[in-house]
């Protein structure tokens, strides 16, 4: 059985990345800092994800383009989108799809989502390491990766792509988020 | 012998899916009152059996469903136009039986998903909010769950194209079916 230390110093590096990429929040994993085995490997266990704070204007790309009852907002699948005229978070008030604007509740849903998905991956991203369409959330609709729902963005120049790459990258485009949803 | 083997191997590789059979074994039981065509199993989802692998295969759907004519009712409402445009902007109409039913074959139109969609008549039009991202059926999205079930959350009800405050016509006199489900 291996013998796990912690290894503050890295968790310290996270926040240094944090810091670096001011646009982002730390998740708290399990544990608060990661973990060194006796092999030297480092299990990375501090999440760095966009800021939720900003999701709002994103949530809405999330529910037009991709959460439609028939794809993601269905509860058997991952990424898991509720909106107001898709999946309903399970409530007392009464919503059902069609019925009300998306609650704060379903948009916080979504982001944990969004973030859970990939959250390694989300990670790297985050800390300058590897492009953001090389998150699922965006190489499948571009189909940079095989996606059962098709071209859900247009290969080039998709405000819908542009919307969650700022975001992504800390400095959401408002404008690419409404223009990504209109007509949808 | 050999040949009856062959026929037991096929029978099984026909029922390998488990989601169609499941999908199957969900369906009620047809209508005695209703012959297998056109006018069954309004409400239903279609391409459970019309598709490629299912009972139906013969008669391949694209997109199928039953436009009813009030949320409160189940009333086919007949020859009102479902107008659909798909992500690559290619246009299909369709036309509603008597008993609200319509359907796309495969080998009329076979679209690009996203689809929009669209129902009118000479006096009533409903647009879709959202887009078809990739179901054929109609009805697995729109249909009515009791409260009490969990797909409550996740049904949009079933499509109707007039308002509560308006009278609809009433159904097709000349309709071999009773086009009212409830």
């Amino acid at each position: 059985m291996k013998r796990r230390v912690a290894n503050v110093s890295v968790g310290i590096a996270a926040v240094a990345l944090v810091a670096r990429f001011g646009g982002s929040v730390v998740v708290p994993a399990a544990c608060s800092a990661d973990i060194t085995y006796d092999d030297g490997g480092t299990r990375v266990t501090t999440i760095l994800a966009p800021d939720q704070s900003q999701f709002n204007t994103v949530s809405p790309v999330f529910e037009r383009r991709c959460g439609t009852l028939d794809c993601h907002g269905q509860v058997g699948r991952p990424l898991r989108i509720y909106s107001g005229l898709g999946l309903r978070l399970p409530n007392d008030a009464g919503n059902i799809p069609g019925s009300s604007a998306t609650t704060p509740d379903e948009i916080t849903a979504n982001y944990r989502s969004v973030i859970g998905l990939q959250p390694e991956q989300m990670t790297r991203v985050i800390a300058g390491l590897d492009p953001p369409d090389s998150l699922l959330i965006l190489a499948k609709p571009l189909m940079l990766e095989a996606h059962k729902g098709g071209p859900a963005f247009a290969p080039t120049g998709d405000p819908g792509a542009g919307c969650i790459t700022t975001w992504i990258l800390g400095n959401v485009d408002a404008t690419q988020c409404a223009q990504a949803v209109a007509g949808f | 012998m050999n040949l009856r083997f062959l026929g037991a191997g096929l029978v099984v590789l026909a029922c390998s899916d488990p989601v169609t059979s499941a999908e199957l074994d969900a369906l009620p039981p047809e209508n005695p009152n209703v012959p297998i065509g056109q006018y069954h199993r309004a409400g239903q989802p279609c391409v459970v059996c019309h598709n490629p692998s299912g009972p139906a295969s013969a008669d391949d759907f694209s997109l199928g469903g039953t436009v009813f004519a009030q949320a409160a009712t189940l009333v086919g409402v007949n020859n009102a136009t479902v107008a659909f445009t798909d992500t690559t902007g290619s246009q299909f109409t369709t036309t509603t039986n008597c008993v609200g039913n319509f359907f796309v074959r495969k080998s009329d139109w076979d679209p690009s998903f996203p689809i929009f969609a669209r129902v009118f008549n000479s006096t009533d039009e409903v647009t879709m909010q959202g887009q078809i991202g990739r179901e054929r059926s109609c009805a697995n999205c729109h249909s009515d769950p009791d409260p009490s079930s969990p797909e409550y959350f996740s049904q949009v009800g079933h499509i109707f194209l007039y308002g509560a405050g308006e009278t609809p016509p009433p159904p097709a006199s000349d309709c071999p079916v009773s086009p009212v489900l409830q």
